[in-house]
């Protein structure tokens, strides 16, 4: 026998048979390549793909990216209500022109010039870190020769070194030569639950673009688009998604997509169906700050009472953010009387620090600037900032110093106390209080019952978060302000803390049913 | 050369996309890699066949050679899989899980030789090839393919007694 039979035996054992998802995949390729090529009529469909992630792309273009909320940047000063959204900013003269965008591909690809559905290989076809690649399955608007085409989804990881940050996809790159990047994109990208966990934050971040690509520009697709079902049905299951992202980027997905169909007269829309109304009513006290702050924006018009119901809801949240981006959704049902009042008190720059995902860029841009100065920490980063001198920059140190467990930061604080900006101090006793400082309730109480509303509110932000009893006795104070906004706020900022009182809550709660400001009763009755 | 109609497209896929596949497999080690190949070599032949096909699993199995050579030349070398490489790991769970124990483990010990015995032994073990059409696909003469099977064959023998597969 020969020497070498074991060696063959061995490998011929390890043949392997070609994986069904794998051929599915392969032979949807040909099958669109032959469509194209000898124009045949043959449609994939996406059910067949096992471990397959529709990918709708697009020309991302949307008007939210131009909306305050979008790309929010704010004074802290309050202003009349002339414009259509919360005010215009004033940022930190360090950061004035690079205000933080989101890192949406809406923004990435405006102007992007094809809309193609993408399947994408998944999870076999991760290529590496920063890629996926996916086969065009059927290209909407565009070239449709590229149908069939390989494409590399590039992940972009940017802001680099900075993992708090989520990151999106933000290039289709055609695997023709010469091809490059098309610069095209996508509009949304959903990934099924087996995957989930392959790539997290797949299908949340760059849905962002979703839905004011073509679609909205154009007809929508027909009804009974076996692709636009598909992709809408995934959108709906994704609204119940774990992941607030998801939650968040798919409800924004669905109100602008399906909300262009459902303001056309005669286009069968889901959301006609009073249980997604219920479905967004419900979102508006999602747990995730995320995904109520996208709501206030993604409320349709077209839903009526039961739209402005929710971002009524959102006027009080306890997110600055939510609240802000609900004041923006408003108007979109008339402008109440008391809007004018309620905008004055909405500072931007406070709302963006008091929320995650920008103060993350803030708090990037800080370090950026301070490395290029050859500081190297967090506490030097902010340290930077208030040594300035600048109320804005003192607020972004104070909500620095607030996250980082360090002596030093205490100090610091504590000096900020001291500035003349009411959200300043707001902002480093809500922090000193946070740490146990109970002396620090005294500068709460002095902002939440004074004159400034707009201290008063950042003030009542901080009491909200700080479960002691402390805050209720302020809080109820501050109930009976002469700022009809500050109530409001008040009656808001009761309900987080009626575990503390509940008798003495509910009884503040009736009583301010009964204002003579409509704000207040609003707030009030939470929002109802 | 003329291009064929969807009706032989079809039936070549279904004749030959599997051994395509598995041969893929083998030389790259990675069943994502294996899939670019099959996709590529098909949609190659689908946009029309560069020469005259005298023998499908020839052809096929020559374009997919041709590809997989691209493919590792172009990957980029990275230390995790420099290290991989000298310590003869065997490929991650997600290999097994698609391919199974047995294609995994013969994937991780084709991966310690070098791509031209590898060929050769992929070629000579699953497709049953004489080392004349080896040489011939490959390029190659006869006697270099039966000396790279001879290298590969002892170098798998070793690996495999260390391993006690042969007792």
């Amino acid at each position: 026998m020969n020497e070498n039979q074991p060696v063959l035996e061995f490998v011929r054992e390890g043949r392997a048979s070609l994986p069904t998802d794998v051929d599915a995949r392969v032979m949807a390729a040909l099958r669109l390549r032959a469509r194209s090529t000898w124009g045949r009529e043959r449609v994939l469909v996406p059910a067949v793909l096992l471990l397959g992630v529709l990918v709708l792309g697009g020309v991302a273009w949307r008007q939210r990216a131009h909306e305050p909320a979008a790309s929010p940047s704010m004074p802290s000063a309050p202003q009349g209500p002339q414009g259509q959204g919360p005010p215009k900013p004033v940022a930190p003269a360090e950061f004035a022109g690079e205000l933080f965008v989101f890192l949406d591909a809406a923004t990435t690809f405006a102007g992007a010039d094809f809309v193609a559905v993408i399947n994408i290989h998944f999870p076999s076809g991760v290529l590496a870190k920063d890629g996926y690649q996916g086969t065009v399955l059927r290209v909407l608007q565009g070239d449709a020769a590229l149908a069939g085409s390989k494409v590399w989804l590039r992940w972009n990881s940017k802001p680099p070194g900075r993992p708090n940050v989520r990151s999106c996809f933000d290039r289709v790159d055609l695997a023709r030569p010469g091809a490059g990047s098309h610069g095209a994109a996508w509009l949304m990208a959903l990934s099924r639950d087996g995957e989930h966990d392959g790539a997290p934050a797949f299908h949340s971040p760059f849905a962002f673009g979703l839905p004011a690509t073509r679609t909205a520009l154009a007809p929508p697709p027909a009804a009974g688009n076996s692709v636009t079902a598909h992709v809408r049905s995934e959108l709906l299951a994704a609204l119940g998604d774990s992941d607030g992202d998801v939650r968040a980027q798919s409800l924004a997905a669905l109100c602008d997509w399906d909300g262009t169909a459902a303001a056309t007269p005669g286009t069968d829309s889901p959301w006609r169906d009073p249980t997604i109304a219920k479905q967004m009513l419900a979102m508006a006290t999602d747990r995730d700050d995320a995904v109520r702050e996208r709501l206030g924006t993604s409320v349709p018009a077209f839903l009526g009472d039961q739209g402005k119901k929710v971002v009524e809801r959102l006027l009080f949240d306890r997110c600055a953010a939510a609240r802000r981006s609900a004041l923006a959704g408003v108007q979109r049902f008339g402008k109440p009387e008391w809007f004018a009042e309620l905008f004055g008190t909405q500072a931007g720059l406070w709302a963006e620090l008091t929320f995650a995902p920008t103060f993350h860029e803030w708090d990037w841009k800080c370090e950026q600037k301070a490395q290029a100065e050859g500081i190297t920490t967090r506490l030097g980063s902010f340290e930077r900032q208030m040594r300035k001198g600048i109320p804005e920059n003192d607020l972004i140190a104070a909500f620095g110093f607030r996250t980082l467990d360090d002596p030093a930061a205490t100090m610091h604080l504590r000096e900020l106390l001291t500035r003349t900006d009411a959200r300043v101090r707001a902002a480093a006793a809500t922090g000193l209080v946070q740490r146990g400082e109970r002396g620090a309730f005294d500068a709460l109480r002095a902002l939440a019952t004074g004159d400034d509303p707009v201290g008063a509110i950042c003030a009542l932000d901080g009491l909200r978060t700080v479960q002691r009893p402390e805050s209720l006795d302020i809080v109820v104070v501050a109930s009976h302000s002469s700022s009809p906004v500050v109530r409001a706020m008040a009656a808001a900022s009761l309900r987080d803390l009626q575990g503390l009182g509940e008798h003495l809550v509910a009884a503040r709660l009736r009583e301010m049913e009964q204002d003579a400001h409509e704000l207040v009763r609003l707030a009030a009755r939470g929002g109802d | 050369v003329p291009s064929l109609s969807t009706r032989d497209l079809a039936a070549l896929y279904r004749e030959h996309a599997a051994p395509v596949w598995n041969a893929a497999l083998h030389l790259t080690g990675d069943p994502a890699t294996a899939e670019d190949v099959l996709h590529d070599v098909f949609l190659a032949l689908a946009r029309g066949p560069t020469t005259a096909i005298a023998t499908p699993r020839t052809y096929l199995l020559r374009a997919a050679l041709h590809r997989v050579r691209d493919l590792l030349r172009r990957r980029t070398p990275t230390l995790a899989g420099e290290l991989d490489a000298l310590l003869g790991h065997a490929p991650g769970p997600e290999l097994a899980a698609i391919a199974g124990e047995r294609a995994s483990a013969v994937t991780a010990a084709l991966s310690t030789l070098p791509l031209a015995q590898r060929e050769v032994a992929v070629l000579h073990a699953f497709e049953d090839m004489s080392f004349r059409a080896i040489g011939e696909l490959c390029g190659i003469s006869e006697d270099t393919a039966a000396s790279r099977w001879r290298y590969a064959s002892e170098k798998l023998r070793v690996r495999l007694a260390r391993q006690g597969v042969e007792s």
